[in-house]
């Protein structure tokens, strides 16, 4: 594909935790295009923040370790720390979860957007305080130039978060990195910032990797998914083929357990069991503890990613089967 | 915006300002029942103190009259706070003079010396804290954590002593006694030894508090953001971290002036040095009983007045300070 803005290849991010090192990210690969949305899902703990913030190398130096390649319009990113200051903020922008802390609660909210500016456009304050005040008005904050001169606790949730998004905006971004964005925001909020990232993300071009828990969310806005479970991408595919035919019982098992308005709030469907912790992870396949499909087989052998139809790949012994 | 919005933005600093006036009042009124029964307490008849034991009784029954001794305790009371309403600390006993002409006299002494030590103390401290939390649980964190042990327990008169030996007696830099009158040069160079012996103590502390609180700020979320928009690590540290780890610092001193007002007694002992401190000591020794009781008082207002500059300097540093 032309269009791939990011490239990533067997990413595997470790811990030193205890004297020992534990992966956290397991040989994840995948690619972005411009102008998609990859959805990462999973449960909390299952490495999709961590692969996030492996890209952008975001992790604490000391007790991580990130191996794999990464390639940001073909070219290897990743492994000098001043050239990767450089690129973030500019060429790779992030939103978190947590509006109401992710801001400097001392700084006016329109120098916090316009700092990316003036640190990567090399703009006076005064150009990039003019910026920022036309980036709040584009993510939908009312009255933009006179709350520019306010603080972040004079704004509500989804206010804050939209100014998250204007400033991982403010220097036209290639690929944007969303982490929950979300999770934190009342529900009627939730549907206006999805819609706002999925504005932005077509007329800017954008490659959107959005991370999220919810498969409501990926329904709602992605292109393509890929589904992880204990640090590995267990399936992905496009959205539509993965919600009419999930192959792994993991995903299954998320699919079933979204609630319908047609059925009580007891028949929810829960995976049973939990994510295994970092440090005792099962040999072979990691959720074969938790399968309903479980061979003998699973205990030994760790599958890896097969082809189904075009696109979509799942690792499972049971279903996908083992690469011939 | 509304109008309502509006003017509570105009005005909530100076609205700040009143109410936190406002409720110093009765903070004030208490600390001066107290002063004024303590001093009530003391042990001996202040007439027959200041007359000594030759006098006769009708001397003595002429001075408890003219002291007011024989009202009751309520009237000595309400005299007292409408003396306090003008103005009117009373009459020294010793000097013949208003307590509050001679304490004015020397309240620019302590003033001074409280002030280079608490300055000394800041423009050592933060930068000793910002140093030692940014190499954390390395050698120098080790060094300045071990020194800040000894600056909190090296008494303030011993420091005094030590620091009149070295630098007055084995080297002649500094006077061994601190000059009152001469130029305002003179003035400083008298003040050096009695800050820095004052400061000692205060370095110790604010380099804990910036210390912690700067490792803290680190881990908080709008660091990650400030990461992630591709700041420089320095402008992360300066900019968006150190406002925020200040405001604890901040506390600690408000909350220890008391304290250092406290040790300048001992500094002005040591160092012969005019001041409230000197002049409380020599009043108590002489049984000047109004001059102690005004003195008490000047010494609650003092830390009052403090404590109030502590909290606006919050507004200032904090802007969700003084909102609700």
């Amino acid at each position: 594909m032309t269009d791939t803005v990011l490239q990533v290849r067997n990413l595997t991010t470790s811990f030193y935790i205890g004297g020992e090192w534990h992966p956290a990210v397991r040989g994840v690969s995948f690619d972005l295009a411009r102008d998609e949305t990859l959805a990462i899902v999973g449960e909390s703990g299952c490495g999709k923040s961590v692969t996030v913030m492996s890209i952008m190398r975001l992790l604490p130096e000391a007790g991580s370790r990130i191996e794999g390649e990464i390639l940001l319009d073909g070219v290897p990113i990743g492994t000098d720390p001043e050239a990767m200051q450089k690129l973030r903020g500019d060429r790779m922008a992030m939103i978190f979860q947590e509006p109401m802390t992710a801001l400097n609660p001392v700084l006016r909210v329109g120098f916090q957007v316009a700092e990316p500016l003036m640190q990567h456009r090399g703009l006076s304050r005064e150009a990039a305080m003019e910026e920022a005040v036309r980036l709040l008005e584009l993510v939908g904050i009312p009255s933009a130039k006179s709350r520019a001169r306010e603080y972040p606790h004079q704004f509500s949730g989804g206010m804050r978060q939209r100014v998250m998004i204007a400033m991982a905006l403010a220097c036209e971004p290639e690929v944007l990195f969303a982490d929950e964005p979300t999770t934190a925001l009342d529900v009627t909020i939730q549907a206006q910032v999805l819609g706002l990232l999925e504005d932005l993300r077509h007329d800017k071009g954008m490659g959107l990797l959005l991370i999220t828990h919810s498969m409501g969310v990926v329904a709602a806005v992605a292109d393509r998914v890929a589904v992880m479970y204990a640090g590995a991408i267990v399936e992905t595919g496009p959205v539509d083929k993965i919600f009419a035919g999930p192959v792994h019982p993991y995903t299954e098992g998320l699919l079933r357990s979204i609630p319908r308005p047609d059925r009580d709030a007891q028949d929810i469907y829960s995976i049973p069991g939990a994510v295994p912790s970092i440090d005792k992870m099962p040999k072979g396949c990691r959720f074969a503890p938790r399968c309903p499909l479980k061979i003998n087989r699973c205990e030994t052998v760790d599958p890896v990613l097969v082809e189904i139809t075009p696109g979509h790949f799942a690792a499972c012994l049971v279903r996908a089967g083992e690469p011939s | 915006m509304s109008a309502m919005n509006d003017w509570a933005g105009r005005y909530r600093a100076p609205l700040y300002i009143l109410r936190r006036l406002l409720s110093a009042i009765p903070t004030l009124l208490a600390v001066l029942t107290v002063i004024f029964f303590a001093i009530r307490t003391l042990p001996g008849d202040p007439a027959l103190a200041i007359l000594g034991d030759t006098a006769t009784d009708a001397a003595i029954a002429g001075l408890r009259e003219k002291l007011g001794l024989n009202l009751p305790v309520w009237r000595q009371y309400l005299n007292f706070l409408t003396g306090l309403l003008h103005g009117d600390l009373g009459t020294s006993l010793v000097y013949g003079r208003g307590v509050l002409s001679e304490l004015l006299r020397v309240l620019p002494y302590t003033l001074a010396l409280t002030m280079a030590s608490i300055l000394i103390g800041t423009l050592i401290g933060v930068p000793l804290g910002i140093i030692s939390a940014l190499h954390r649980n390395r050698f120098i964190d080790y060094v300045t954590r071990v020194l800040s042990l000894l600056g909190f327990s090296f008494p303030v008169f011993y420091a005094g002593i030590m620091l009149i030996l070295m630098f007055s007696v084995w080297l002649p830099w500094f006077p061994v006694i601190s000059s009152t009158s001469g130029s305002f040069g003179d003035a400083v160079h008298g003040l050096v030894l009695p800050a820095v012996a004052g400061s000692l103590g205060l370095i110790a502390m604010i380099t804990r508090a910036s210390r912690s609180s700067l490792l803290e700020v680190m881990g908080d979320d709008y660091i990650r953001t400030a990461r992630a928009k591709g700041l420089p690590e320095k402008t992360v540290l300066y900019r968006h971290a150190l406002r925020n780890a200040l405001i604890p610092v901040v506390t600690v001193i408000g909350l220890y002036f008391a304290l250092i007002i406290g040790n300048s007694v001992l500094i002005e002992t040591v160092f012969t040095r005019p001041g409230l401190g000197s002049l409380i000591i020599g009043s108590l020794d002489n049984r000047d009983y109004p001059m102690v009781q005004g003195l008490l008082v000047a010494y609650a207002a003092i830390v009052i007045v403090v404590n109030l500059l502590t909290d606006l300097t919050y507004s200032v540093i904090d802007p969700r300070i003084g909102q609700s």
